[in-house]
């Protein structure tokens, strides 16, 4: 198989991200041709060029609050269906508790200017039920004809529910009235939608150390229905991989699904997992469920950890991966990659070495992994990494477009 | 599952807030980056660990006995990296 052939390897400088950049970095990327739309803690910045420039957005002040300020936690995805940019927003809680979700929307071909709509979604609007609670950890997904917005729901610090928020596309493109549907569960924690679907949305949550829980929700269905699926056993509990610098860059790990795609007829899921038997480090766990097998797929190293990854299938169906390794003698480290079905393995390629672990030990949370529109056979993925020192203004957020 | 844990419902977000090009580019105008200290601040507010919920995986995972992991071979990264950012 040909190795993995970086196409764009890209560092945001402070001036693209105003220098409002966290070692807990959260990129997140967009892409419709040259048009290229990022976010991460806590900045946005866009490039209509393919990347050669960048213009800061931020997301503080550009849209007005809806009370509360910003908080964090965005995530920016690209509907080619519609030629929708879509950038989710997560908002402080009130006095009262609770918070807000913005879901924004512009069309490509307008990212140059700043021009936006937007709707609001707090709990207590979606449920009256849910007025004390607020919004956290959210995300974004598309199938054929909707968008879907995942988050977790809270109550003070204890979790109450994870939530699916379903939108109609045509809706959305028409910026009008928005309707939803809403699905929440207060058993599965964190609920995580696929990559890649067309007329049915999947999404999964962790049931035990071995067991899944694998949601299906057609377009055509107002609910989603489900199945358990057994997986090989792993270990979860405190992340530890302390670098050269004595950084644990994983402190704030936990093994919630971060990577999630629907590809060939399977569906793959992807997890921080914790050391366990002759993996003396943290790991990404990757089960692919067929119909009938569930295979392994797992990315370790016997000298380091990997973490936090994401994911997509291009339109050719391979599935391209995202990840940060790092621990031992390695700084975090950003790294980009395909799944080779001939050999069976990944084939990962470095993006970016750090010269510093985060100094005082928080990173995370997410990556992104897009397909890099239009192209097929293309991914686009973000990632970062510390440049000469352990702050957060040492952080180099990384944009970079792959191929096999 | 049972019925209990799950909720389904309907709403509606009502109509789009929408920002012109003019007044996004006012507001880009008026309103700068936010402050270095500020953002500090934010960064040494940041929990340490995460909120979490749903079934207790640390737990079992004390609980556990077992070691066993997938056979699959550990996997080795291409080290080089990749070009440097564009001009």
């Amino acid at each position: 198989m040909a190795p993995v052939t970086l196409v764009k390897n890209i560092a945001l400088t402070d001036a693209d991200t105003g220098g409002q950049t966290s070692t807990v970095g959260e990129p997140s990327a967009a892409v419709a041709g040259d048009e290229i739309f990022v976010s991460g803690n806590w900045y946005a910045t866009k490039s209509v060029d393919g990347g050669a420039s960048w213009t800061f957005v931020n997301p503080y002040t550009l849209l007005p609050s809806p009370g509360p300020d910003f908080c964090c936690d965005q995530s920016v995805i690209y509907d080619p269906s519609r030629k929708l940019f879509f950038w989710l927003l997560q908002y402080v809680q009130d006095a009262n508790g609770t918070n807000v979700l913005r879901v924004a929307a512009k069309k490509s071909g307008t990212l140059a200017d700043d021009s936006w709509h937007w709707w609001d979604f707090s709990p207590k609007e979606t449920d009256a039920a849910w007025a004390a609670e607020w919004f956290d950890y959210p995300d974004l997904e598309l199938s054929d004809n909707f968008l879907y917005l995942t988050t977790n729901s809270f109550e003070g610090e204890e979790w109450r529910r994870s939530v699916v928020f379903r939108f109609s596309l045509d809706e959305l493109a028409a910026t009008g009235e928005l309707s939803f549907r809403h699905w929440s569960t207060t058993e599965n924690f964190s609920l995580r939608c696929v990559s890649g679907a067309a007329d049915v949305m999947h999404f999964a949550s962790h049931n035990s150390l071995s067991q899944v829980r694998l949601f299906t929700w057609p377009e055509a269905d107002d609910e989603p229905t489900f199945r358990d699926v057994n997986v090989s056993a792993w270990s979860a509990g405190a992340l530890v991989a302390r670098g050269p610098d004595g950084a644990n860059w994983l402190q704030r790990g936990d093994p919630r699904i971060t990577g999630a795609w629907v590809a060939n007829g399977k569906i793959g899921l992807a997890w921080t997992a914790n050391r366990r038997g002759p993996r003396p480090y943290p790991y990404v766990r990757v089960v692919e469920i067929g119909d009938g097998d569930v295979a392994d797929r797992d990315i370790w190293s016997p000298d380091y950890a990997y973490a936090y990854p994401g994911a997509a299938p291009n339109e050719h169906g391979d599935v391209g991966i995202t990840l940060f390794r790092g621990g031992n003698t390695i700084n975090p480290e950003h790294l980009v990659g395909v799944w080779d079905d001939a050999t069976e393995t990944w084939q990962l390629q470095l993006t970016a070495g750090g010269t510093n672990g985060p100094a005082d030990d928080k990173w995370g949370d997410y990556l992104a992994c897009r397909r890099a529109l239009p192209d097929a056979s293309s991914w686009l993925a973000t990632g970062y990494t510390l440049q000469g020192g352990g702050t957060r203004t040492d952080a180099v957020p990384r944009i970079v477009v792959f191929r096999r | 599952m049972t019925d209990d844990v799950i909720e389904t419902g309907e709403g509606n977000a009502g109509e789009a807030k929408e920002l012109d090009p003019e007044t996004a580019a006012a507001r880009a105008e008026a309103f700068g980056r936010e402050s270095r200290r500020e953002l500090d601040e934010r960064q040494e507010r940041l929990r340490t660990t995460r909120r979490s919920g749903g079934p207790d995986l640390d737990a079992e995972t004390e609980a556990s006995e077992d070691e066993d992991v997938p056979d699959v071979e550990p996997t080795e990264p291409e080290e080089e990296p990749g070009p440097e950012p564009a001009a």
